[in-house]
């Protein structure tokens, strides 16, 4: 007996510290992020580099607030994310519905496949053709041309993943509706979307978190600050009098706020919805 | 009210026949029960009626009007599915008061009906709970009180027995007779279960491979199976089938099964048959077990081999050298003598079946 409660209490110790361990492996950069934003910009680039601060100042959040058009950068973000996740559940949602309900020609191997192909090359390499694209209908420096892009990554996960979301709901279900006397669009508003909403709300948190800090469209589509979006206005920072670590970080910590906050609201959906719950 | 009727149907469903040219006739007001094994058809039948499945070829009538390629929503038919479909995010209320909201009734004429059907499916307690607080009866009736709220003429039913359990599945049995009978709908049954077949419907069709082999009133379906298959399938315990031919022992037909030989006078058949090979078949009902040789009927001797007990009957399992014969007897045995027992039946209870094809030749009379 004695010899068990040793070992347990060996044991509990040693998870302590391994938790511990990996709360600093995991917090170590985000409080370096929120350090470095609110230390004195001379502090940011000695060595050796301070753990705790020593002296301390909100000049970074200052400047960026005023000099780089923080409050369009943020406002945008904000906007383009949620708009582009909204948009391609409004797309994709029908598109999974048609692919689970329905069959048609070529369904599995052509229209599911092309659809995950879209994903299968970095959009890199697609940059120059949509740039020209875009730019075709004027697109180029506009928040709409970022929200379509931005939907246009998500939309295939979007389809993938309510796809087999809705194909566990029974067929049954939907056409015991129809018989009742409704049309097949009502059962889809009434029957399949308040069934698969802890799918779509999993999914608009998963659409927001892929699009958050995209950097590569939004740099090439975008040109000027009233449309540009965070990760381009920090990036933005390094320029010809140095990289401008103090500021960056502040876009760095602000960014973080909302993202985090839609996660944290969302995540209970994922696991809702990953395991398929409501219907089990 | 309208009578169904099914003109020469067939589906294919991804290259798969499903049905093959089936027509049905259903009297307006009546029960029919569509008996078969599963994936034979039934549910893509029902749904074909319902206007969930658009029929491949051949046309849906209730009574004069084509109604093969009208929408389900638009068509005096409710259905009742095998696992229910209860919709799992509202009330029981709402789930009742659906086929009402899609007539866009007044708020209170739909209370009223819900109320009405709710009372008379004794689940006016549970209307404010939600699907997932009910149990497997009470699903089962909130299910049928949704088909009877919308007062179709046309009620499917879609083998609604098999998600219950033993006790409850006679229970609701009994209960859905009375039900249905009150109601003056015409009842469309579909069921893997002869039991279901034979107590509750007015006509059965016995589907198979996308074929109806045979539709007619339950009794004629019972008596006159029109082959191996339909006579094996609508009786429980199943119909017992021994490999037999027809000899001429002298002047006389003989049924030869090696295990056993059974004189066929001239006027034991109803009609006449040549010799060749056929399946004798007789009921396990229709055979008594007999410590004494009986002077009357068919007697054929042979071993107790096992006793089967079933609820309160008992299937007992009886040897006659090649084959094992089934009988069956109300009561519970359990013992089995060693001593030799006599099985006897009535020659009316004897079925000859073609071997090759199972078509029904001729039974006793």
């Amino acid at each position: 007996m004695q010899r068990v409660q040793r070992e347990s209490r060996a044991y509990k110790l040693f998870r302590i510290v391994f938790l511990l361990f990996f709360i600093a492996v995991f917090l170590l950069p985000i409080w370096w992020m929120i350090k470095t934003s609110i230390i004195l910009r001379v502090d940011t680039v000695v060595y050796p580099p301070q753990y705790i601060p020593k002296g301390i100042e909100f000049d970074g959040y200052i400047r960026i607030w005023k000099d780089q058009g923080l409050p369009f950068l943020y406002f945008n973000t904000i906007r383009i994310n949620i708009l582009a996740a909204l948009l391609a559940l409004l797309l994709g949602v029908p598109a999974a519905y048609a692919a689970s309900r329905y069959d048609f020609w070529g369904k599995e191997g052509g229209f599911m496949f092309t659809i995950l192909s879209t994903r299968f090359l970095p959009p890199a390499t697609a940059l120059v053709p949509l740039y020209f694209l875009y730019r075709w209908l004027g697109l180029v420096d506009s928040i709409w041309g970022l929200v379509i892009a931005y939907a246009g990554l998500n939309l295939p996960i979007v389809v993938w993943v309510m796809r087999s979301f809705i194909d566990e709901i029974p067929r049954a279900m939907e056409e015991s509706y129809m018989l009742d006397g409704h049309s097949r669009v009502a059962a889809f508003f009434k029957i399949i979307m308040p069934l698969s909403a802890p799918g779509i709300a999993a999914m608009f948190m998963i659409c927001n978190f892929l699009t958050w800090g995209e950097f590569l469209l939004s740099a090439v589509l975008t040109t000027t600050v009233p449309h540009q979006t965070l990760p381009i206005g920090a990036a933005q920072l390094e320029g010809d009098i140095g990289i401008l670590w103090q500021q960056i970080a502040a876009i760095g910590v602000l960014g973080a706020i909302p993202i985090t906050l839609i996660i944290v609201f969302f995540q209970r959906y994922l696991v809702r919805g990953f395991s398929f719950g409501i219907l089990k | 009210m309208p009578e169904v009727i099914l003109d020469r149907i067939s589906k294919t469903i991804q290259k798969k026949k499903i049905l093959d040219d089936v027509s049905l006739k259903i009297d307006e007001g009546s029960f029919v029960c569509l008996l078969g094994p599963a994936g034979g058809g039934k549910t893509t039948l029902l749904k074909i009626i319902a206007g969930l499945e658009v029929p491949s070829a051949g046309a849906v009538y209730f009574g004069p009007e084509n109604v093969t390629g009208l929408e389900p929503y638009k068509r005096d038919v409710s259905m009742v599915f095998q696992d229910f479909a209860l919709y799992p995010h509202m009330s029981v209320f709402k789930n009742l008061a659906s086929p009402l909201t899609a007539k866009k009734l007044s708020k209170p004429e739909i209370e009223r009906k819900v109320g009405e059907v709710a009372r008379f499916l004794k689940i006016d307690r549970f209307l404010d709970r939600k699907i997932n607080q009910l149990s497997g009866g009470e699903m089962q009736r909130v299910a049928i009180g949704r088909a009877l709220t919308k007062e179709a003429q046309i009620v499917l039913f879609d083998e609604i027995f098999v998600n219950l359990d033993y006790k409850l599945r006679e229970e609701m049995r009994v209960e859905f007779k009375a039900l249905v009978d009150e109601l003056n709908i015409t009842t469309i049954f579909s069921s893997p279960d002869p039991e279901d077949a034979l107590s509750l419907a007015d006509k059965i069709a016995v589907v198979r491979e996308g074929q109806i082999l045979q539709y007619g009133p339950r009794d004629a379906v019972y008596q006159y199976p029109v082959d191996v298959f339909t006579a094996q399938y609508c009786g429980y315990p199943e119909m017992n089938l021994v490999d037999c031919t027809v000899v001429k022992n002298g002047g006389e037909l003989q049924i030869d099964a090696e295990s056993f030989q059974i004189p066929l006078p001239r006027e034991t058949l109803a009609r006449e048959i040549t010799p060749g090979s056929y399946i004798l078949g007789v009921r396990p009902e229709q055979i008594r077990i007999m410590e004494e040789r009986q002077e009357n009927g068919v007697v054929i001797p042979g071993q107790m081999v096992l006793t089967e007990v079933i609820g309160s009957d008992t299937i007992v399992h009886i040897d006659v050298g090649r084959h094992t014969i089934q009988s069956f007897v109300p009561g519970i045995y359990r013992t089995i003598t060693d001593k030799p027992v006599y099985l006897n039946f009535d020659t009316k209870a004897m079925y000859l079946f073609e071997r090759e094809t199972g078509a029904f030749v001729a039974r006793g009379t």
